[in-house]
């Protein structure tokens, strides 16, 4: 891993695109400005992580869940 | 054309409605292109699924969230519908990715954390991840169907 140090202020280029800059450091929170084209993601770690660990398990569904998730709805509907 | 799926078996899909997924859904990069099929030979069941046209084992099973929480589009229309360059509301369509519990399939999910918009006139759509606290990776979707809201 590439480490560098960088003051409040100072950025950093990755490629021809994206910057970042260290906006404002207080105490042991950094905050970061991001510019990066659309459609390269940006997210949080630990934000990007849960949703793709969810994205992982819902698309573990079988058939038989489908047709289950399906009666569970149609029963659902008419009892309420 | 004839796409062979794992769990829907052969279907038939217009070409024309392939969505692309620029950067995948997150966890599935490299899987870019999907349709949406509507209709399960029930129209009274609002889920969706969205199929992947490259690989035949890759679904997902999702659901307008208009249908459980009614703020929900307008509280995403801004940033992101612009990003995907989506003009007016007609354009776009957002649905959320529904987590079914291998035993409990009432215990349904709704990951309405990363909804999923797509440009409707170009086809062209997005993962996108809300920020803030209000919508919850997994919201419980029957609990509020059941119980009619007074």
């Amino acid at each position: 891993m590439l480490i560098l140090t960088r003051k409040s202020g100072e950025g950093i280029r990755i490629g021809e695109d994206i910057s970042v800059v260290i906006l404002d450091i207080k105490g042991n929170q950094v905050r970061i400005g991001i510019d990066a084209p659309k459609d390269t993601q940006v997210h949080r770690d630990e934000v990007y992580e849960k949703i793709k660990a969810e994205n992982i398990k819902a698309a573990a569904s079988t058939t038989e869940h489908l047709q289950r998730l399906f009666k569970v709805w149609t029963e659902n509907r008419k009892g309420s | 054309m004839k796409l062979y799926t794992t769990r829907l078996g052969e279907i038939e899909i217009d070409e024309h409605k392939i969505i692309h997924f620029h950067s995948g859904l997150l966890g599935f990069p490299d899987v870019k292109r999907y349709v949406l099929l509507d209709n399960m030979n029930n129209p009274d069941i609002p889920f969706k699924c969205l199929q992947s046209v490259d690989d035949p084992d890759l679904v997902f099973v999702v659901i307008d969230p208009q249908l459980f929480c009614s703020d929900y589009n307008s509280d995403i229309d801004g940033h992101d519908l612009r990003e995907l360059n989506i003009a007016g509301l007609d354009d776009r369509c957002i649905v959320v990715i529904v987590t079914i519990p291998h035993d409990m399939p009432e215990l349904m999910t709704a990951n309405l954390q990363g909804p999923l918009i797509v440009n409707l006139k170009t086809r062209e759509a997005k993962q996108v991840v809300l920020l803030g606290e209000k919508y919850p990776l997994r919201y419980p979707v029957l609990q509020d169907i059941a119980v009619p809201s007074t």
